[in-house]
């Protein structure tokens, strides 16, 4: 009862988005300090990669587990980039960004003839692959010890928690508008019932590529712009530790809404970093509040989120 | 002589060692209704399945409009003005009643004309007061309206229905037959699968029977009633009260 | 030559491995992530009691513990959710995880040596084969043979193999699945606990060495099909072989490991997403 009327109030009262929104905007003038900032900027784009996830699997279906190979591969892509062909930050986001896309196109492909759980097994495979390319060509891609030494996007906190807000907010009124779209309700179809959205006449491979190849290259973008922001980058950014981190955030906040990816992705960078003195045990934290949320609330925190569910077999 | 709206010749389908459609021929003309029927297992289904590029031929050729359509794919045939419905009742669980049949109108139809199509099908099914519910809130009968709703938002020229009237109560079945002549007057072609015979009899112009794969008879209900191989194949079911 | 004799002893420990990943996977469609971590902790608290028990004794305190920790991973989380398999591997995965950061923050992450309990070295076909080696292979067939008569010649076996292959008719016929699937589950971790000791000291030790073997499991598991325990052995062969000969002839070869194991089932999922002897479709 009390958790409809919150519902009601929080759905329909702008007031609330307003306030959100003042609060985001003004970070960097009422932030106690430039960690506090950092935190943000983490947030933002671990909240892009977030709804980079959820676009594939809330909307499409495609279970993928290995998100990693995008929002790391991006990472990777761009630093070379940067490095190697002295590319500016911006365009090597850019260009990281679009192979990124391309990649996404690319294994789109052979990711159609396999479903569920073994989709999941194969998605998890990419990002293992990346990494022995990584460890192997260890000249290029520093191997554990990662890469460093590249340009930033700007030495200024300010400017790069402005451009991640704008990128969130880009990204957020980009899965909006598909959402409301037909092309949503296309791709809602293809989730809902794949057979069916054939018969009336979808071309559900055509979408479950493009919609792969888009949630890459947002991924693909986040990860460009982590990296320039970090400065540094190692193997961890394709780590299943990142991808299990991602599906983690979206689960807790609720898969298949807008706000509940990002509100999952402020949480666990919060955890993240205010459970600095438990750091080495951050999954096992992770672990439980997915656990409680898993067995209390599935379909999310988020009071408002839309009833999705994960396919139940039997 | 009018044209065939749809030539099937030579359809055949096996699964390893079992023939499950054996060289079936038949021709649909223009605004007719043709009854399939037949035994559990004749591949009735099967034919649908085929038709629709569910299934690859092993052998044989499908020639709609006078376009060869053998090789064609599921998404392909409702731009081809075919549409098909499933046995059990198929919805998508997560949109609601308009969302699940505006989807359909957009293989043809597009941009604002799609919202008219979808209340124009919703209203010809009577399913008005339901827009807004979720599948899942349905009562059985209606999701069957729910796909009949669907198959008209394609703008069909040519419907193949399996099995429309499983599942529903007798006053039901009288409506959906209303709707179904409804939509022969508005010059929609069917193919109709159905075990509810006596129904199906009374509204059908041919009837085509199958019997393990391969065409057992053709003709007006009437006479294939009479057929004794028909009969036969149904041992011991008379059809007066297969309902 | 060497090849032969490597690969054939790696496939039998793999086998062991795979056998019991195999098990979980076909009375349940559990995909349990932290069957790895079953694997790694076999060895770690083999590490920390042998000096206290003695090496024999701890093997048995460390296949024991690890078989209590995977029924209580069963019981509380996995069973419950064993209706939504990509939770199941969400959950176990975050879980497995979590598992390793604590085992990386009690023991550390260098590689850890691990005395293996036979030393010294025998000469085959002019191969240098270590009796650890040997003694692990000849003990994975043991056990193999042991669990092959389980399966096969006792009740409960036979009531295993009945879920696995027709869930429906053998709880019809009185079968309680989920006791079978505890049971099954604590089968599983021993045989991963076991293997795992067996193993890990021709390696050695280090906690990420779940992801190693719980891919590996994965790769048998879908090469050899869904259900199947036979086709995961078969396939651990073919596996362990493959692994072996890269790591023979390209330098450095290690890294490629996984890459090896990750390839081969990539391709089989392609072209047979139900593995070569998969017996059930799946949903």
């Amino acid at each position: 009862m009390i958790l409809a009327k919150l519902r009601l109030i929080l759905r329909d009262s702008p007031i609330f988005f307003l306030i959100l929104l003042g609060v985001f905007i003004s970070v960097p003038f009422w932030a106690p300090n430039l960690w506090f900032i950092r935190i943000f900027i983490i947030g933002n784009l671990f909240a892009v990669f977030a709804l980079s996830w959820n676009l594939l699997v809330g909307y499409t279906g495609q279970i993928s587990f290995g998100h990693a190979f995008f929002f790391g591969g991006g990472a990777y892509a761009s630093v070379l980039l940067n490095k190697y062909l002295a590319i500016s930050p911006p365009l090597a986001i850019f260009l990281a960004g679009l192979m990124c896309g391309i990649s996404g196109f690319l294994l789109g492909y052979p990711c159609l003839r396999v479903r569920g759980v073994y989709l999941a097994l194969m998605t998890w495979a990419f990002p293992l692959i990346f990494i022995g390319i990584v460890m192997y060509y260890g000249g290029v891609f520093g191997r554990e010890m990662g890469i460093s030494g590249y340009q930033g996007l700007s030495s200024s906190y300010t400017i790069n928690y402005y451009a991640s807000f704008v990128l969130l907010a880009l990204v957020m009124f980009l899965t909006i508008a598909i959402v409301n779209s037909r092309l949503g309700l296309i791709i809602r179809s293809i989730r809902d019932n794949e057979i069916l959205a054939e018969s009336v006449g979808i071309h559900v491979s055509r979408y479950k590529v493009m919609i792969f190849a888009l949630s890459g290259l947002i991924a693909g973008v986040a990860g460009a712009f982590y990296a320039h922001f970090l400065k540094s980058i190692t193997p961890e950014l394709l780590a299943v530790d990142m991808s299990i981190l991602v599906i983690i955030m979206v689960i807790i906040g609720g898969l298949g809404s807008t706000f509940g990816p990002v509100f999952g992705a402020f949480m666990v960078t919060f955890l993240n970093n205010y459970l600095l003195y438990i750091s080495e045990l951050r999954m096992m934290i992770y672990a439980l509040v997915l656990i409680a949320v898993l067995f209390l609330r599935p379909q999310g925190l988020l009071p408002w989120s839309p009833p999705i569910r994960f396919r139940s077999v039997k | 002589m009018t044209m065939a709206l749809l030539e099937v010749k030579d359809l055949s389908k096996r699964f390893g060692g079992l023939v499950a459609v054996d060289k079936v021929s038949f021709e649909v003309k223009s605004g007719e209704i043709i009854g399939l029927i037949g035994p559990n297992g004749a591949g009735k289904t099967t034919v649908f399945n085929l038709l629709t590029g569910f299934l690859s031929k092993d052998q044989g050729q499908v020639i709609f409009q006078g376009n060869d359509i053998t090789k064609i794919k599921p998404y392909q045939t409702v731009s081809m003005g075919i549409f098909r419905t499933f046995q059990l009742t198929a919805s998508f669980p997560g949109m609601t009643v308009f969302e699940n049949v505006k989807v359909a109108t957009f293989g043809k139809t597009g941009g604002l004309d799609s919202d008219r199509k979808t209340k124009e099908s919703i209203e010809l099914v009577g399913l008005q007061e339901c827009e807004t519910l979720f599948p899942g809130q349905l009562p059985h009968g209606y999701l069957k309206r729910l796909d009949l709703a669907r198959a008209l938002a394609t703008s069909p020229e040519l419907l193949l229905l399996d099995e429309p009237f499983s599942g529903l109560s007798v006053s039901e079945i009288k409506g959906l037959t209303n709707v179904i002549k409804n939509l022969q007057a508005r010059g929609i072609t069917l193919v109709v699968i159905e075990h509810v015979l006596r129904e199906l009899m009374g509204f059908a112009n041919r009837v085509i029977v199958l019997n393990f794969g391969k065409k057992l008879a053709e003709g007006h209900p009437e006479a294939i009633v009479r057929d004794e191989k028909v009969i036969e194949a149904y041992l011991g079911k008379r059809w007066d009260n297969a309902a | 030559m060497e090849i032969f004799i490597f690969g054939l002893t790696l496939s039998l420990m793999y086998g062991l491995i795979a056998a019991g990943f195999a098990l979980i996977l076909g009375t349940s469609r559990i995909f349990d992530l932290c069957f790895g971590t079953y694997y790694m902790l076999g060895s770690y608290t083999y590490l920390v009691f042998y000096r206290v028990f003695g090496k024999i004794p701890a093997l048995f305190v460390s296949i024991f513990i690890v078989g209590i920790l995977a029924w209580l991973i069963h019981r509380i989380l996995l069973y419950p959710l064993r209706t939504r398999p990509i939770v199941v591997m969400v959950v176990s995965c975050a879980l497995a995880i979590a598992i390793a950061e604590g085992i990386t923050l009690w023991f550390g992450t260098d590689y850890k040596y691990i005395p293996p309990m036979f030393e010294g070295s025998i000469e085959i076909f002019g191969a240098s084969v270590t009796y650890q080696r040997l003694f692990a292979g000849m003990i994975a067939i043991f056990t193999l043979s042991l669990l092959w008569f389980y399966l096969n010649r006792t009740k409960r076996g036979l009531g295993i193999r009945a879920l696995i292959q027709q869930s429906e008719a053998a709880q019809l016929a009185g079968i309680d699945p989920k006791n079978v699937q505890l049971t099954v589950a604590c089968i599983g971790a021993w045989l991963a606990a076991l293997s795992s000791v067996m193993v890990v000291p021709v390696f050695s030790l280090s906690p990420h060495i779940w992801l190693d073997a719980t891919l590996l499991s994965f790769a048998g598991v879908v090469v050899g099909g869904l259900g199947s325990i036979g086709g995961a052995l078969l396939a651990m062969v073919v596996i362990a072989f493959a692994e072996t000969t890269v790591s023979f002839l390209i330098k450095e070869g290690g890294f490629f490991k996984q890459a090896v194991y990750v390839a081969i089932m990539i391709i089989v999922l392609l072209v047979r997403p139900h593995g070569f002897f998969g017996k059930k479709e799946e949903a």
